[in-house]
């Protein structure tokens, strides 16, 4: 920075120079600038005075029960990590599961090489399992000795000392451990282990059965087999027989979870397709290329339980989930274990790891805007938030009558009507009614993927191409038609995308991009968005419309009637 | 207490004592402020030291204790205010702090309790409740994303650095986050009073 420093040069850095989070020689140069200038210091005052008032709020503490709670699972964890040893499953599957669940350690790029997805059913029945060994696995043979560990001897003593701790923690007896009075657990078998067992049970009676049974690839923990039977007798014609695989819980969010399977020629038995008003786009998901799965009904069923049903050529599947506890809301944990049951049976459930993009990256969204008579295209670019006073926003809209360059750089608008060689500058107001750039319900499956993917809303559907780039195509499972991709080699996600007649995308149809104007020197249109694309790029030069090549009457353009109607 | 040093000198059922003990509070307070709800602070609390006991020996570095838990933390909050936001149904609404705890009768729970002993003697306790009021309200109005990095500097006190490996990005884009988070946090904040005053 020169000596001359003004406060657009050292406004970037007050935040950090307020923290004392700024190098020392920079942190020199500002304060020399905010001795001298009272905004600067005004603003710096501003920041401290925020963290003061942040800081009186007072501190929580959690529930007497809690730790407690935590005593409890530590000590479940030890009995299944005790029964599994003794079955040989070696790392407990639920273990994976958590870890999948838990942040990507403390580095997001931790998983350089991402899993293939597992296609063998029974090497997925532990979810996250398959793919996490196998990163582990692969990590194991071709990491090299961490930089840490050469200068860092006390470090490793400290890790070794921990690591010695967990290992007594996990081995030693219970008793010993946490004393005599702990809950009596069960100890659980492995999600694996219960899977096989159902499927040898199934293979007892699927030579009575006129299709071929379908199993989950994926059981929530703590699942105990409890039978594979034939309805509605197993003694009447193989034609009409159907299928009844059922599980039990004795702890989480189910009670019970059922599989049905029948002839496609008897429906579903005693079920029902919900009924039409049935619209929560959240309760209807499935995978390309698979039947959709959509909510049933059963006359029993409380409004608790969570059932959906799959139309087969030859074979109708459902899944029936009972939740364990009577609580008037229906348990999202519920819907989503339906959910990841359901989709496994159309194919494996292989998560990912992900992770959003990089906060500085520029947002290129291309959108199909319509007046419900005309279409337009919009191609932009975008970097900063809508509340951003820094943003930068290019965006390019064709179609009838209308081939605009619009251009926000310094939050100043510029309008290039390229048709008739016009040139306008738009107010903030009409700014804001005209841009169309995506929202953050928009960008966040991009931003939050790996939430989405662990909750089976996003489903691994192997490696792709994507513009020449090698990725993992996850299917938005409430969204047919969409689908985001993930660079295979950082695991970050990096588009999300959509068919162009993708219209009830709760994620990306535009659902809420308020009532909008498309403001041109010649019209002021009623407008609604449709997302087809929404990609990060690495860098893209924001620029204003080259107004010498064009040569555009500035300012001259008078506003068309009704131009009021942007506001 | 055990500094993240010490952690590594402890064992069994002591280590997840002294670790509870340590930082049970920090955590729950960073996740009530983000859920605005005890029992859902309870059961992020809860699930942080039962993922990070089950993965300790994954920790490379005992130091980086603290920022691990918070990372756990961070996105167990997340994970909590997605589900809120979805189960009602609001995929239209971008989300917010606000947006996601509009049922939770006002959501705040002990702040709305008398101003704690110590304030200073100029400020009557009615106030101090507004202010906090304010405060909170504010925090709602926020989108997650910059919560997280105020709540994380200005409440819980972690570096910039350590904030970038809990949200996931650089230390610069962490600076950039944190700085936008208290200039939209002021907006609101100000809003807020400006309401009041009318």
């Amino acid at each position: 920075m020169s000596d001359e420093l003004h406060c657009a040069d050292v406004e970037p850095y007050l935040s950090a120079f307020a923290d004392g989070e700024l190098a020392e020689t920079l942190r020199a140069e500002v304060a020399a600038h905010v001795r001298t200038c009272d905004s600067c210091a005004d603003e710096v005052d501003r920041y401290q005075t925020i963290d003061r008032l942040i800081a009186t709020l007072p501190r929580t503490r959690p529930s007497s029960e809690v730790f407690a709670r935590v005593q409890a699972a530590v000590a479940q964890r030890h009995a299944e990590y005790v029964s599994r040893e003794r079955v040989g499953v070696g790392i407990a599957d639920d273990e994976d599961q958590a870890l999948d669940a838990t942040p990507n350690g403390l580095n997001g790029a931790r998983r350089l090489e991402l899993p293939a997805p597992v296609e063998t059913p029974t090497r997925l029945t532990s979810s996250a399992g398959g793919a996490n060994r196998n990163t582990r696995r692969s990590r194991k043979r071709t990491r090299r000795p961490p930089a840490w560990m050469t200068g860092a001897a006390p470090t490793i003593a400290a890790l070794l000392l921990v690591a010695v701790a967990l290992t007594l923690l996990l081995r030693l007896p219970r008793g010993l451990l946490l004393g005599g009075s702990r809950p009596n657990m069960q100890p659980t078998q492995s999600t694996s282990a219960v899977l096989k067992q159902t499927g040898v049970a199934v293979a007892q009676v699927a030579p009575s059965l006129i299709f071929t049974p379908t199993l989950p690839a994926y059981l929530p923990n703590g699942a105990h087999f409890s039978g594979a039977t034939l309805g509605p007798t197993a003694s009447g014609d193989k034609a009409s027989h159907y299928l009844d695989v059922t599980w039990t819980f004795a702890s989480g969010p189910l009670s019970q979870l059922r599989v049905r399977e029948a002839p496609h020629s008897r429906g579903f038995p005693d079920y029902a397709l919900a009924a039409p008003s049935t619209t929560d786009a959240a309760l209807f998901w499935g995978l390309p290329g698979a039947a959709q799965w959509r909510p049933l009904s059963h006359p029993a069923a409380s409004s608790q339980d969570m059932i959906v049903g799959q139309q087969r050529a030859q074979v109708n599947l459902l899944v029936d989930a009972q939740p364990s506890s009577a609580s008037s809301a229906q348990d999202p944990s519920v819907i989503t274990i339906a959910r990841i049951v359901s989709l496994s049976m159309d194919r494996p459930f292989a998560p990912l790891a992900l992770r959003g993009p990089d906060n500085g990256a520029t947002l290129h969204f291309m959108a199909a805007v319509t007046n419900g008579q005309q279409t337009w295209q919009v191609d932009g670019y975008l970097k900063g938030s809508p509340s951003d006073p820094a943003r930068s926003e290019v965006a390019r809209v064709t179609g009838p009558g209308v081939n605009l360059l619009e251009a926000t750089l310094n939050g100043q608008t510029t309008q290039l009507d390229e048709n008739r060689l016009l040139y306008q500058k738009l107010s903030a107001q009409l700014t804001a009614a005209t841009l169309a750039e995506p929202q953050q319900n928009i960008t966040e499956p991009l931003y939050s993927a790996a939430v989405y993917i662990q909750d089976g809303e996003m489903w691994n559907m192997g490696k792709a191409q994507y513009q020449g780039r090698a990725v993992y195509a996850f299917a938005l499972v409430n969204t047919p038609g969409a689908t985001l991709y993930a660079d295979a080699t950082t695991g970050q996600a990096i588009a999300l995308v959509a068919q162009a007649n993708v219209l009830q995308n709760p994620h990306i149809a535009g659902s809420a991009v308020p009532a909008a104007k498309l403001v041109s020197t010649t019209a002021c249109q009623n407008y609604t968005v449709v997302y087809t694309s929404v990609e990060y790029v690495a860098s893209y030069t924001f620029a204003a419309p080259d107004l010498t090549q064009s040569k555009p009457a500035q300012g001259s353009s008078p506003l068309p009637t009704g131009f009021s109607c942007g506001a | 207490m055990p500094s993240d040093e010490q952690v590594g000198e402890l064992s069994g059922e002591a280590l997840l004592t002294a670790v509870y003990t340590e930082y049970s509070a920090a955590i729950h307070t960073y996740a009530y402020r983000l859920l605005n709800n005890q029992e859902d602070a309870d059961d992020v609390t809860q699930e942080v030291f039962i993922r990070a006991f089950a993965h300790l020996p994954q920790l490379r570095e005992a130091g980086r204790l603290r920022p691990w838990l918070y990372r756990i933390a961070t996105n167990l909050c997340m994970d909590h205010l997605r589900r809120r936001s979805r189960i009602r149904k609001v995929f239209g609404v971008a989300l917010s702090l606000g947006a996601a705890v509009d049922d939770d009768d006002e959501g705040d729970g002990p702040l709305r309790e008398v101003a704690q002993p110590g304030g200073t003697a100029s400020r009557d306790g009615m106030e101090r409740v507004a202010e906090r009021d304010h405060i909170v309200h504010a925090l709602k109005r926020m989108p997650p994303k910059y919560a997280i990095c105020l709540l994380l500097h200005s409440e819980q006190g972690l570096t910039y650095r350590e904030i970038a490996e809990i949200v996931g990005v650089t230390p610069g884009a962490a600076a950039v986050r944190l700085s936008r988070a208290r200039d939209l946090f002021g907006k609101y904040y100000e809003e807020l009073r400006e309401e009041e005053r009318r």
